[in-house]
């Protein structure tokens, strides 16, 4: 019987094209190999963006690829122009989205962001006064919203997810799913016995012609206190850095400076997982059929179905991630605290089957 | 000559898995829809512009099922696709 398995949906105007711009300072950054352009009135609101980056693996380009097209986000500290909005919206982190066919309108945080057709490779961000003076967090959180975007044109996708190899392995685990359902967990868990790391949650996909390529993203992890003592990782002082701004309940944790040797920049995935808590006394691995795979994908990315006309490119990406990968469900169990050294041995055995 | 027929809708995007499986998106309603194979079929057939019965056709030389089961299964997703918005009744140039 042919059936609609299962439907869902993600989270949930047309601006005027800026004038000439009379902005003078100029920086590049790459990211997996692609560069950013960022543009402003003057160099101080650009050490605020390079502030925001160095939490990234953004590092500054004094020189890139000339014949690759660069995409510019160019940084206003004027009003922003008024815009009319033909598709009423639909609200997201600390704003509101605005799709209007080949561009997106985003309110964040008092700031305006204008994600232009993809041909024009340019993004404006009108930040306010409130955003840029009074909080870091609300400046951060506009500049990771222009930021995603800008690379979303660019064919690379943020993900959130982690991602680990184990030893020796070419290519890698994503693990993927909500904030809480133990991935940050399982991530230590590995990384503790030897596995090599990605991210513990932040990622940025790109879909090239010889596959999809996770590519680490942000430098730090997140742990709650509980993963730290559980993990055993508080034998790395130099690697727990502050509170994260935000979420008091989690540090920061550089996981490069407590295991320098297993960082891996980026790898190819070869198989996805799920994990979730269960309540059983022993982790539990069962495999995913592609069709729910890709499902739970869309539902951790919000943005391949809001993001219109990226979306289609987008969706294109995690199709081919699912069809590189294979998927398994992590029920963890209470085996994951009481014998944590078990759990590589138990991923490796079964996801070779 | 015209003939209606039911058209995937231009904003849906199609996602064909090795497994027959599939996901349609639906970049208005930023909504998602999981298919099984069978459904993929039928989707690919409308996409490739058949008409109901070379559909029916395709699923009763894939699946072994009846005439009668084929045309109640088609008719039935069809209408769910008609109903979330996924296709329209179009007309379309047949040729002989």
């Amino acid at each position: 019987m042919p059936e609609i398995l299962r439907f869902g949906g993600s989270a949930r105007a047309s601006a005027r094209l800026p004038g000439p711009s009379t902005s003078k300072a100029i920086r590049h950054y790459s990211v997996a190999d692609r560069t950013l352009c960022f543009q402003a009135v003057d160099a101080p609101v650009l050490d605020l963006v390079h502030d925001f980056l160095s939490g990234y693996y953004f590092t500054p380009a004094d020189s890139y690829n000339r014949n690759q097209p660069v995409h510019l986000i160019e940084i206003h500290r004027s009003a922003p122009p008024a815009f009319l909005s033909q598709d009423p919206g639909f609200e997201i982190e600390d704003g509101y989205c605005y799709p209007d066919h080949e561009q997106i309108v985003l309110v964040v945080n008092g700031s305006t962001i204008v994600v232009r057709a993809p041909e024009l490779n340019r993004t404006d961000v009108w930040l306010s006064d409130i955003t840029a003076g009074r909080h870091s967090l609300a400046l951060n959180n506009v500049l990771l919203y222009a930021v995603q975007a800008a690379l979303r044109r660019g064919s690379m996708y943020q993900f959130h997810a982690g991602c680990v190899l184990a030893p020796d392995a070419t290519r890698g685990i994503l693990l993927v799913g909500d904030s809480g359902c133990g991935k940050s967990t399982l991530t230590a868990t590995l990384i503790r016995n030897g596995w090599c790391f990605l991210s513990d949650d932040n990622l940025l996909l790109r879909d090239t012609p010889s596959g999809i390529v996770a590519w680490a993203l942000r430098r730090y992890f997140t742990f709650d206190e509980s993963t730290l003592d559980a993990c055993k990782l508080r034998h790395f002082p130099d690697a727990i850095g502050p509170r994260v701004p935000g979420d008091r309940d989690k540090v920061r944790f550089y996981a490069r400076r407590a295991f320098p040797q297993s960082f891996v920049e980026n790898c190819a995935p070869g198989v996805i997982l799920f994990p979730s808590i269960g309540v059983e006394r022993q982790t539990r691995i069962e495999p995913v059929k592609p069709g729910e795979a890709l499902a739970r994908l869309l539902t951790q990315c919000p943005w391949a179905t809001c993001d219109t006309a990226a979306a289609p490119d987008h969706v294109q990406a995690l199709t081919n991630l699912i069809k590189q990968t294979r998927s398994y469900s992590v029920i963890t169990g209470r085996d994951v605290f009481d014998y944590p050294s078990s759990i590589p041995g138990l991923i490796s055995q079964r996801i070779d089957d | 000559m015209t003939d209606p027929a039911f058209v995937p809708l231009k904003h849906i995007v199609a996602s064909h898995l090795e497994d027959g499986d599939g996901v349609l998106v639906d970049l208005n309603t930023r909504q998602y829809y999981q298919l099984n194979e069978s459904a993929m079929l039928i989707w690919r057939a409308l996409e490739n512009g058949f008409s109901f019965d070379q559909i029916v056709k395709e699923i009763v030389t894939t699946y072994t099922v009846s005439n009668e089961q084929a045309i109640t299964s088609a008719e039935a997703l069809i209408r769910q696709l008609q109903r979330r918005k996924l296709v329209d009744l179009q007309d379309r140039t047949v040729t002989d």
